[in-house]
């Protein structure tokens, strides 16, 4: 069985590496291939036509990619080209024994876990998954020893002749928060029930003052607070695995609680006692958010 | 100029914690959820109004049309009038049950054939612009847009969070009576990126583009008004074992709720105050080694 990733210089390819190493087994241990397809730093607009081209010729059984601006735009496009499945943001993969690979993919922002397989696989007409950034871990250890070894074949993909379409006029880097949420080991989040882009201002700052970073729910992005979506936490936002995670006026949507289920220690503040992120949580407290924000303020000092 | 805008009826977003699967069957054991317009499809909607009402009024005799395009049951019409009310000029609904049970190949295929079925039935040649809603609130694949873009030989940008249409004149420079061009900022994990593409394209919005409109009520007397077609397979005449679950190249398996159960243990005695609570969580999270 062949297994292509598609690297495009993200740390997801790690992640994948990993995991594909996991599933279907090391590059020598004769039942699989992996190779990387490499497409990092140049014509990211032909990187479809790039990929269809490497894939025609080298004919795997299965393509990975992280769903990534860049993924999201090419595996789809894959999809249609070479005729076949794909399996959109996998939260895991196993190869059965008949050979089936199966993939399972959430719904319903998370609430529901569905198999799906892509049957009528040809080497040339892989299935096709991608997962979402730091839904695997990547075993850093493991990369760097295949790395330093050369057990994997990379193959660079050439630069496709003349692009018509969009073409690629400025970029420009998008600002960055102090502590990223996805690394960090503290995440405050705050939902509707801050009330106010004031609130949510002090949650930032009391994130801060903890060390750790502030996450979101769709609703305050939605009220324009502040935040925008790459401090959102959730199936269409990230995915968090800090030590602790306190969330602040949090009702616990399913696509929220998908995207928090990988902390360690969960708590959580509502008014509402029937909030469903109370069943979600390792510690609750019936309060009003707000104030236990500013308890935690006085507190601390802030 | 004509812009078609795709959209999607989904199960209220706000419903999907009470999605139960049946334990024998492992299908969805019932989905009363009212469906309501996609909120990424009603962004998509509002930027084709934007654009429409640019167009409208740098010229006095300049007309921008826009279509609503669905592929849905029929008792999701309310959703296209929904549209209409909101300012689209036309809407179409696929709707048959040979359609059903299809996944994003199958899907976009038959919006694509929908697409230049509305073509031929409108007399155009080609829509300048399609836009679509990045990522439904349900299945959220991403994948529609950019495939069905795919099947018609279109240029396609997702996660799009600015757009507009500029007028290039022949040396470059923008004016009015120029070529239309297509710009669009893309946001991806650190960088903001520009594109521009001639018509037509397809761009495939997020949710943080626009803040969509409400409806007004004049809204919904003139939408009875406008033309709302609804297509079967009797009208497309589409192969079979294209379309539908026989057109899916991937097939769904068992689908399962997750348990995310911790048990949820008060951080205060009963009538513990906030400041109780807060003291809780110093402790936690000094147990953890975090915090000031």
């Amino acid at each position: 069985m062949k297994i292509m990733i598609f690297d495009q210089g993200h740390p997801v390819t790690e992640q994948l590496l990993t995991k594909a190493i996991e599933v279907f087994g090391t590059p020598e241990s004769g039942t699989c291939e992996i190779v990387l397809a490499r497409c990092i730093g140049k014509a990211h607009e032909t990187a479809a036509d790039q990929l269809q081209k490497t894939v025609a010729e080298e004919r795997p059984d299965v393509l990975l990619m992280g769903a990534t601006a860049l993924g999201e735009e090419i595996a789809p496009a894959m999809g249609i080209r070479l005729g076949t499945g794909v399996a959109a943001h996998c939260v895991d993969m196993e190869l059965r024994y008949d050979g089936e690979v199966v993939f399972l993919i959430p719904a319903f922002g998370g609430r529901v876990i569905g198999e799906i397989m892509i049957p009528d696989v040809q080497p040339g007409r892989p299935a096709i998954a991608t997962v979402k950034p730091d839904i695997f871990s990547a075993d850093a250890a493991l990369v760097s020893e295949i790395n330093e070894n050369n057990r994997l074949r990379v193959i660079d993909l050439e630069p496709a002749g003349e692009h018509r379409g969009f073409q690629l006029t400025g970029r420009q880097p998008r600002p960055r928060a102090a502590v990223d949420i996805g690394k960090a080991e503290l995440i405050l989040c705050g939902g509707a029930g801050l009330g106010s882009p004031e609130t949510w201002q002090r949650l930032e700052n009391l994130a801060k003052a903890l060390g750790g970073a502030a996450g979101c729910t769709r609703p305050v992005v939605d009220a324009g607070w502040g935040p925008d979506e790459s401090s959102m936490i959730g199936t269409s936002g990230r995915s968090v695995r800090p030590k602790v995670y306190i969330g602040f006026g949090i009702s616990g949507a399913a696509h929220h609680l998908c995207g928090i289920k990988d902390a360690d220690v969960i708590i959580s503040i509502n008014k509402d006692k029937k909030a469903d992120i109370f069943n979600a949580s390792d510690h609750k407290g019936v309060f009003n958010a707000e104030d236990v924000l500013s308890a935690l303020e006085e507190e601390i000092g802030l | 100029m004509v812009i078609l805008v795709l959209v999607k009826p989904v199960p209220d977003p706000e419903k999907y914690n009470e999605i139960q699967i049946d334990p024998q069957t492992k299908r969805i054991l019932r989905q009363d959820a009212a469906a309501v317009l996609d909120p990424a499809s009603k962004c998509a909607l509002e930027e084709a109004l934007r654009i429409k009402s640019e167009v409208e009024a740098a010229s006095g005799d300049a007309r921008c049309e826009v279509i609503a395009l669905s592929m849905a049951p029929q008792t999701n019409r309310d959703k296209i009038l929904e549209c209409l009310a909101m300012g689209a000029d036309a809407g179409y609904l696929l709707s048959d049950p040979a359609f059903g049970g299809a996944d994003t190949y199958a899907t976009s295929y038959v919006l694509a054939e929908g697409a230049k079925a509305i073509l031929a039935a409108e007399e155009l040649d080609a829509f300048d612009l399609i836009i679509a809603g990045n990522e439904s609130a349900d299945g959220a694949t991403s994948h529609v847009p950019v495939q069905v873009a795919e099947w018609l030989g279109l240029p396609h940008l997702a996660r799009v969070c600015e757009l507009q249409i500029q007028r290039e004149g022949a040396e470059g420079q923008e004016g009015a009576g120029g070529t239309p061009v297509i710009a669009a900022t893309k946001k991806t994990e650190e960088m903001l990126l520009t594109f521009r593409c001639e018509e037509p394209a397809l761009v495939a919005v997020t949710r943080d583009i626009n803040k969509p409109r409400h409806i007004s009520a004049m809204g919904i007397v003139k939408a009875r008004k406008k033309p709302l077609t609804i297509w079967t397979n009797d009208d497309l005449k589409l192969d079979e074992a294209k379309i539908g679950a026989a057109g899916s190249p991937t097939k769904a398996g068992e689908l399962m709720t997750p348990d995310l159960s911790r048990g949820g243990r008060d951080l205060t005695e009963e009538d513990g105050s906030a400041a109780d609570a807060a003291k809780a969580i110093l402790a936690l999270l000094r147990k953890e080694g975090l915090g000031a």
